[in-house]
């Protein structure tokens, strides 16, 4: 075939398509060759020279990670030239090497010594002085840099200018005095910094977080999922003794994170360990918080929501698992007996909810992560990808940036993405309704005089972009549609305005932006006021379907949302509140309202790992597990159900949130019985019709998503 | 025919033929045959039973998982011809759930071994007189050594999640029909026991004693169950259940570098831990191709000797002691010390040293080394002397051991015994002599047999061998060379400290080599060595990595011990203990 190129290496033949890496193909066989600068997610660079190998017709071995294979191509790699080679290659990498590895992070998962040890010469002739340099060097407050180890594979300026386009590490001088620094007073700030971590094949880059804090078989590794934002990028988490976890590193889901993880996600593992974790349930006597029994603890919690009645509200949690929030609501329509359940308690605009769920029933946001990639125009209405959902902003500057794609940036302040877009539409914040009803227009050329708080120009510059589009992404964030005003009528334009692409061939994928690790999920298993788990409208058939399910019928009657409690709190409407997982008296907006609520309450119980703002205010204070300490799954914004596992146990008395429910339910005398986690997803996968089908172990180590085809 | 060509049943008589013709060539001192499994039996019985073949000693049977390949299993059986020194391996592919034909009816000791096979993996052979686990109890689930079982961390069945765990039930429904969990919990011992006595249950029936002596006996040598079979005090037949003190040492070496893996082979023969150290590293010296120096050999040699003498003390005391000599016990332990104190100065333990490494020795012999030896060289022969005026003419030692335990050489051959006791038969079999391994063949020592083949000739051999080691320890101090003590490749060995200062790959693989582990080619190798309780060797199964694919332990005693039933019949049961004194066995190796 045309595309194709057969070749020969070490008397084996393959055939890979044209533009293939020499180095490429040889993997494909099976047979390794030594490496340092090349990378596969980063263009060849040839500078370490590693992996030369001898190809028939060149007079001088060439690198094989910048070589493209050729039709006849003859490569050997296993003669004694090129082991010489190889060994030669180490020598020279090995004399300025400081001997370092014992105190050293990367001993023990270090390339350059592995790579010594397969193919390097076993003992040094080296006598001289090495070339010194000061270290270490902070290059931020999460980067460590040690200049000495540095072998100058250069990867780590590499990843900051083609990957991440924050160029903020780079190479000084030439030659013999290269070196690696960053710009005179800015620190290494990148989002991404991290990842040079990962990419240094020594221990040149470290992680001052990590640092010094295990040898890597000391370390178990357990496949999990990052609990900071809506992406849920795939990492392992990495524990000593199974009981103290010390670092997060990348898993590459290549549809979801592509390998790389951003800052905030990664250096975030301390919190697992904070000496300041709840250890002991407290309940307040007296007026203050004492540690108590978990059974005076759970009584006492039980019998002040009990109290209550209907007037009892539970608020579940972005971070917490489906199994966690699943049980949860049940627990609180079942046991506790109201609807007045939710995820958040900000204000949502009325419909809003409504026509989220009409989105994602119906099956109009139904578009995935790696859609970004494969379009030619990028549509992000309402979010900064950049603070909200990172790892997705590295998805579409390569987009843009390699693929051609064009971005339209919709966005009230001019965020990072803003530069990358070719149409910049900072639409005002409230007129999203508007906003999205004049593109709408536009596109069928009804462009109005200004829409949103934008000229007709922008609007239609915008409509152009798209009329030229053959597959579209549209990512739209989720606030637009549930808590900005008017979100039903948003909903409604961007469903004609897809309507309309689609009508003239375009082929259109819709993505939900949501920024909560598992608010997808907490939504899917019911923490909705207004419906019952799996998106069943609350009114009398789906009540009797849900009693069918559960054998016990919650209430008939749809719920008060989050800042309904809020209100209600007040004028003695809302008397007690179970709080999971959420710290709303922190809330960046609405703190003032909703700790004044919270005063108001008869009853608050929370359970989380620390003692929050809300928790000082609670008469009951449960110790809950971290995502670390227990097994489950979490839902990210494409609809991707993940699974989490346990990598250490529980700290101290704290007990995972499941387990919390079940002796809650227990002891308020239900009979909540579930052997394991498996059985909880797989009522959880009977119920919602979403998760149907699905199993704890069908779902794989890549997640599976859920899809509704339109 | 060459030798790898697949032996099928038709074509046996061919393959048997070109191995005569071998026979007398270079070629044919070491063969290596494949045969499809249903040409095992008659290819065996034709190796056997050919007078110019004439392999009548069987080895080892062992298997091979080769996981996510099928076939699955390969089986091999390793066979000599005893006295002329050939050797011939059959190995064997066999898919999960197929069954090869015994060959109990060509080697006794395969009924043992077969046995082992089984409970380790699984495969079964067909006509075998007694299919049972040997070293596993009898609720056992699953066969340890396949590459899938569990290594841990298994779920714990309770009443909660009781149907969630298949295995259990699976287990339960087919081995004991209509028992619930409760019940099956608390019979667990019970069926234990009596699975290990399945074959005595007979007499029982038949209105005999049927007696158990051990597990916990003072003078069954160790962990080890006889069930014996009486008519009033005679003994009419008796069987073995072993396995007590099997600890998966085989299996854990599979998930250890082979530094890590040599630490644990000082506790399967463990009166003689030297000797299983250089066992062990001597097939991974073959498959790495690496020869060691002239003064590692000579200190592994005489390091070799004195565990050999320091073992024979232990039997003798033990031997004496159980018979109601205690004063030889003390003697025997005193002397013994010294040897400790050998070790200890030498390594720092006494006696699980883990001296004797991949690539030579831990470390050169510490200062004060050699007067140490030379002087139980100078205090113990006279000793010896000693001992032998308290028992080789005393009356009571002659009544307790003259006569006792008779083993014909047939049969010591059929079952696979060697060492001390096949040369109590008057077989001069020793394997430093016929296969030498690390410079041996320059040392003179002679092979000392007996006439009777009983407990008093099997006595009277150790005794002489405890001399001759002498005299080779006397030789190895005497001729010892300078130079290394080890090889000098550092992706092998650790490089000196003082390198560690000034050099980067020295640090690097200073580093990786106890923490990553040195590679290991791909194959497999054996090599055969002289234990004190006969023919010992590792078969290593490499598969390029840094981990031990398979550590076989070929167990003399394991061999051995199957033939007691056969020595003690007709004999009373307080001569059992004088049997198995003489047979000397270490349950370390049996059970592993």
């Amino acid at each position: 075939m045309a595309d194709e190129v057969n070749l020969t290496i070490d008397g084996r033949q393959i055939t890979v398509p044209k533009g293939t890496l020499v180095i490429e193909a040889a993997k494909k066989l099976g047979i390794e060759i030594p490496i340092f600068c090349y990378h596969p997610k980063m263009e060849p660079v040839g500078a370490c020279r590693q992996c030369l190998v001898e190809i028939e017709g060149f007079p001088k071995p060439q690198v094989s990670c910048s070589t493209r294979v050729a039709d006849g191509m003859v490569v050997r790699t296993n003669t004694p030239e090129v082991k010489q080679m190889w060994e030669i290659v180490l020598e020279f990498l090995l004399i300025n090497h400081p001997l370092d590895c014992p105190v050293c992070d990367r001993g023990g998962e270090c390339p350059l010594q592995d790579n010594t040890f397969r193919y390097g010469p076993p003992d040094s002739r080296f006598e001289h002085e090495k070339r010194h340099f000061e270290k270490p060097v902070a290059l931020s407050s999460l980067v460590v840099l040690d200049r000495e180890r540095c072998i100058l594979c250069f990867r780590c300026v590499r990843f900051q200018r083609e990957i991440a386009d924050q160029p903020d590490i780079q190479v000084f001088n030439r030659g013999y005095g290269d070196y690696i620094g960053i710009f005179p007073g800015r620190p290494f700030d990148s989002n991404f910094s991290g990842n040079t971590i990962e990419l240094c094949p020594v221990g040149a880059l470290l992680s001052s977080v990590f640092r010094f804090r295990a040898r890597p078989w000391e370390m178990t590794s357990t496949e999990s999922i990052c609990p900071n934002c809506g992406v849920g990028c795939n990492i392992r988490v990495n524990a000593r003794n199974f009981r103290r976890v010390v670092r997060y590193l990348s898993r590459d889901n290549p549809e979801v994170d592509g390998g790389w993880l951003c800052d905030r996600g990664r250096f975030d593992s301390t919190f697992i360990n904070d000496p300041e974790r709840l250890t002991k349930p407290l309940v307040r006597r007296n007026g203050e918080l004492r540690e108590a029994t978990w059974e005076e603890a759970l009584e006492a919690a039980v019998d002040g929501m009990k109290a209550a009645g209907l007037r009892a509200a539970g608020i579940g949690s972005a971070n917490r698992t489906n199994e966690q929030n699943y049980l949860f609501q049940k627990f609180m329509r079942l046991v506790i007996g109201t609807n007045n359940i939710d995820y958040t308690m900000e204000p949502m605009a009325p419909g809003g909810t409504d026509a989220l769920v009409a989105g994602l029933t119906s099956g109009f946001f139904s578009g995935s992560i790696r859609d970004v990639a494969s379009s030619d125009v990028i549509v992000s209405f309402g979010s900064d990808i950049s603070q909200e959902l990172p790892v997705l902003d590295l998805w579409i500057k390569k987009a843009v940036r390699k693929n051609g794609s064009k971005l339209i940036f919709a966005y009230p302040l001019r965020a990072e993405l803003a530069k990358y877009a070719s149409s910049f539409l900072p639409y005002s914040y409230g007129k999203e309704a508007g906003f999205a009803a004049g593109l709408a227009a536009a596109f069928v050329g009804k462009a109005p005089e200004q829409a949103g708080g934008l000229s007709g120009d922008e609007i239609e510059s915008a409509a152009k972009i798209l009329s030229e589009a053959k597959i579209v992404a549209l990512l739209v964030s989720r606030s637009v549609i549930e808590s900005a005003p008017d979100g039903m009528e948003t909903y409604r334009a961007l469903e004609s305005l897809v309507g309309t692409l689609e009508a003239r061939g375009a082929r259109v994928q819709v993505m939900l932006l949501v920024d909560g690790a598992n608010t997808q999920g907490g939504m899917d298993v019911g923490l909705l006021p207004g419906y019952y788990p799996g998106y069943r409208k609350i009114d009398e058939s789906s009540c009797s379907e849900i009693a069918e399910l559960w054998g016990a019928e919650p209430p008939p009657e749809p719920g008060l949302t989050g800042w309904d409690v809020v209100r209600e709190a007040r004028n003695g409407g809302v008397l007690a509140l179970w709080v999971m997982g959420q710290d709303p008296a922190r809330d960046l907006v609405r703190a003032k309202e909703i700790a004044e609520a919270l005063g108001k309450l008869d009853f608050l119980v929370v359970q989380d790992y620390f003692l929050t703002e809300t928790a000082r205010m609670a008469n009951v204070v449960l110790p809950s597990c971290t995502f670390a300490e227990t097994k489950g799954t979490f839902t990210n914004t494409e609809r991707r159900v993940q699974r989490i596992n346990q990598a250490i146990y529980p700290m101290s008395d704290s007990d995972s949130d499941t387990d919390i429910i079940l002796k809650a339910a227990f002891t308020a005398g239900a009979q909540f019985e579930y052997g394991r986690i498996e059985s909880i997803f797989e009522e959880i996968a009977r119920v919602v019709p979403q998760y149907g089908g699905l199993t704890f172990d069908s779902i794989g180590p890549f997640g599976r998503q859920w899809e509704v085809r339109r | 025919m060459n030798n790898n060509e697949l032996i099928t049943r038709d074509t046996v008589p061919e393959a048997a033929r070109s191995v005569a013709e071998k026979a007398g060539t270079p070629e044919g001192r070491e063969m290596f045959l494949r045969a499809d499994k249903d040409a095992i039996l008659p290819l065996c019985r034709a190796l056997h039973d050919d007078p110019a073949l004439k392999y009548n000693f069987l080895s080892d049977i062992t298997a091979v998982d080769l996981y996510k390949q099928e076939p699955r299993f390969e089986i091999v059986y390793r066979m000599y011809s005893i006295p002329d020194g050939r050797r011939l391996w059959i190995k064997t592919a066999v898919p999960t759930g197929e069954e090869v034909e015994t060959v109990t009816s060509v080697w006794k000791n395969a009924d043992w071994l077969e046995r082992e096979v089984y409970d380790m993996f699984g495969a079964r052979f067909t006509n075998h007189p007694d299919l049972r686990r040997i070293l596993m109890p009898a609720n056992w689930i699953g066969h340890p050594l396949r590459k899938d079982h569990p290594l841990g961390n298994e779920e714990v069945q309770f009443t909660i999640n009781k149907d969630d765990i298949v295995p259990q039930t699976a287990f339960l429904n087919e081995h004991f029909e209509g028992m619930d969990f409760a019940e099956y919990v608390e019979r667990g011992d019970e069926i234990n026991t009596f699975y290990g006595a399945a074959n005595m249950r007979k007499y029982e029936q038949e209105g005999r004693i049927v007696l158990n002596m051990g597990p916990q006996h003072p003078s069954t040598h160790g962990v080890l169950r006889v069930i014996l079979a009486l008519e009033g005090e005679t003994i009419i037949d008796a069987d073995q259940d072993i396995g007590y003190i099997h600890t998966g040492i085989e299996k854990t070496a599979e998930s250890l570098i082979y530094q890590q893996a040599l630490t644990l082979t000082d506790r399967m023969d463990y009166v003689a831990p030297l000797m299983n150290n250089f066992a062990y590293v001597l097939p991974i010296e073959k498959l790495l191709g690496v020869e060691i120096p002239p003064r590692g050999q000579f200190l592994r040699v005489m390091l070799n000797e004195l565990s050999r003498i320091g073992s024979h003390l232990i039997w003798l005391g033990t031997h004496a002691l159980e018979l109601g000599a205690v004063s030889i016990f003390l003697y025997g332990f005193r002397d013994r010390e010294i040897l400790l104190d050998i070790f200890e100065l030498l390594s720092g333990q006494r006696m699980m040293t883990s001296w004797i490494n991949v690539g030579g020795l831990r470390d050169d012999i510490p200062e004060g080394f050699t007067d140490l030896v030379r002087y139980f060289l100078d205090v113990f022969p006279s000793r010896l002397d000693d001992y032998h005026a308290l028992l080789t003419k005393n009356p009571i030692w002659l009544e307790r051991t003259k006569g006792i335990g008779y083993l014909s050489r047939e049969d010591a051959l059929n079952y696979g015994v060697s060492g001390p006791i096949l040369r109590a038969t008057g077989l001069a079999w020793d394997v430093r002599k016929v296969w030498p391994y690390s410079a041996y063949e320059e040392f003179e020592f002679d092979i000392p047999t007996g006439e009777n083949s009983d407990v008093y000739d099997r006595y009277l051999v150790r005794m002489e061998e405890i001399r001759q080691s002498l005299r080779i320890v006397e030789q190895a101090l005497s001729k010892l060379p300078e130079g290394n003590y080890r090889i000098e490749d550092y992706k092998i060995v650790l490089p000196p400290r003082q390198r560690l200062d000034v050099s980067m790959e020295a640090l690097i693989h200073h580093f990786l080599v106890p923490t990553h582990g040195f590679f290991v080619p791909a194959g497999d190798a054996y090599v055969s060595t002289e234990s004190p309780r006969g023919e010992m060797g590792f078969y290593i199964v490499s598969d390029g990595g840094t981990k031990p694919y398979r550590m076989r332990m070929r167990s003399p005693s394991f061999s051995t011990l199957q033939s007691l039933p056969l020595m003690s019949k007709g004999h009373l049961v307080a001569d059992v203990v004088a049997i198995l004194g003489s047979v000397d066995m270490i349950m370390g190796e049996v059970d592993r």
